[in-house]
């Protein structure tokens, strides 16, 4: 451990925090309409999300004219979306609607 | 050789005083003041763990934070730790990084819960780490140091800062420190480590994400269920909406004796406890946890605390004298976050 002498030397600080290693995300362009566009829904397991997440997709049909959607739970709240529906959402669905909160 | 070489940005003060006052105006601190580091402890804390500077001891996949041995080592020294202590610490990070505890979840729920540190093995007694009286409290220098270093990991490297990263309502005491050992010498039981597939000569570390101790008394049964039907008693609606997670139970001694004269193995408390936690539909519907109106099917229709036997886990640990016992509630479910063990690696 540190001795007297060590300090009465050198008061240096040292820095222990990180910096977060930077990340490009590129988004995809918003389409300019909805309309004939299919819908992916995530539901995060709290209470109404699913029904929150179906009431707006019956109005992106509704008023938007999209095409249908699909639903589908994470494992977890505190998970991130399974990569098998991630593939399912790549494959068939044009936009997807996600959120977060109770 | 003692490492010298470090990465980390520095900077200089008159004094000690004027150091530690550094770190508090860098929000480098968890409110309590540091023992600002030299290259001569962060190279003993790296030196004790075995490591090189650069070493990844973990990376959180959320944060894309690569936790390196140097910033542990700091934080160690900011938190009072001594060097031998280092590998302890490692042990956990490294367990707070396994995707089973799923660290963002526990990190930045509302729930506010804390990393529970459990030491099995040899190394409580060579660090003296405390399991008896005054568990969850203040006094061990090793349990005090511990679960701060971690923390204040959590804090300087990942990020884990109240009213950002982390979003707890409330918190609880145990997110300045957690840290306990299980008293294997006086525990009639099989250690949670030895359970969980080490050899007893071994030492581990269990990480849980936990909620505050919640302490219950019997002095009146001199029997296995009678202080078992006391716990369950004050377990069963703990959970609130959420059932589901894992939870600790923590026997002290006089309850340790009680229940195991009556032959009761971790298994069998384990068993009764399961049972015992159900609760009906209808009385979670009435105490507001459930939605719904409640059936007449209600009455009869049973929810489990927790989601199997194997998910409480029992300790053996606490004052010899004294007829209290806690639970510890997990942070979520079983599925969202579950208690990971790791092995304490000594150079």
């Amino acid at each position: 451990m540190a001795t007297k002498e060590d300090y009465m030397e050198n008061f240096k600080i040292f820095d222990p925090t990180t910096e977060v290693k930077e990340q490009t995300i590129d988004f995809v362009p918003r389409p300019p309409s909805l309309s004939n566009l299919r819908i992916g829904l995530v539901e995060n397991t709290k209470f109404n999300s699913d029904t929150l997440l179906l009431k707006i997709a019956a109005i992106l049909e509704k008023q938007y004219g999209a095409q249908g959607h699909i639903l589908r739970s994470k494992r977890t709240s505190g998970s991130p979306v399974d990569q098998d529906v991630i593939e399912e959402f790549t494959a068939w669905c044009d936009v997807a609607v996600a959120g977060i909160g109770d | 050789m003692v490492p010298t070489d470090f990465q980390s940005s520095q900077d200089e003060t008159d004094d000690l005083t004027a150091a530690i006052e550094m770190y508090y105006s860098k929000g480098w601190t968890d409110g309590l003041p540091v023992v600002p580091p030299t290259e001569k402890s962060i190279g003993a804390m790296i030196e004790a763990g075995g490591l090189e500077s650069g070493k990844e001891i973990t990376f959180i996949a959320e944060r894309q934070i690569s936790v390196t041995a140097e910033k542990v080592a700091i934080n160690a020294v900011l938190a009072g730790c001594k060097p031998e202590y280092m590998p302890v610490i490692v042990a956990a990070i490294e367990a707070i990084g396994d995707p089973r505890y799923n660290y963002h979840g526990p990190a930045t729920s509302t729930s506010g819960s804390a990393v529970l540190i459990l030491v099995n093995g040899p190394i409580t007694h060579d660090l003296g780490i405390n399991c008896g009286g005054n568990l969850f409290a203040d006094g061990w220098r090793a349990n005090a140091t511990i679960g701060r270093a971690v923390r204040l990991v959590m804090r300087n490297v990942i990020g884990t800062l109240p009213g950002r990263l982390d979003r707890s309502s409330l918190g609880h005491g145990g997110k300045y420190t957690f840290c306990i050992a299980e008293n294997e010498e006086e525990s009639p039981w099989t250690p949670v480590h030895v359970e969980r597939g080490f050899h007893r000569e071994q030492s581990t570390v269990t990480v849980f994400a936990a909620m505050a101790p919640h302490q219950f008394s019997n002095q009146l049964s001199n029997t296995a269920e009678g202080v078992l039907s006391t716990a369950c008693a004050h377990m069963r609606i703990s959970a609130g909406v959420g059932r589901g997670a894992q939870y600790f139970l923590v026997i002290a001694g006089e309850h340790m004796r009680v229940i195991a004269n009556d032959g009761f193995s971790k298994d069998d408390i384990r068993r009764f406890c399961f049972e015992h936690t159900q609760t009906s539909h209808a009385e979670l519907k009435r105490i507001h946890v459930m939605p719904g109106e409640i059936g007449p099917e209600d009455e009869t229709r049973m929810s489990h605390l927790f989601p199997a036997p194997e998910d409480l886990i029992v300790v053996a640990a606490g004052g010899r004298a004294g007829v209290q016992s806690a639970y510890i509630p997990g942070w979520g479910t079983r599925k969202s976050s579950e208690s990971v063990t790791k092995e304490i690696r000594q150079p």
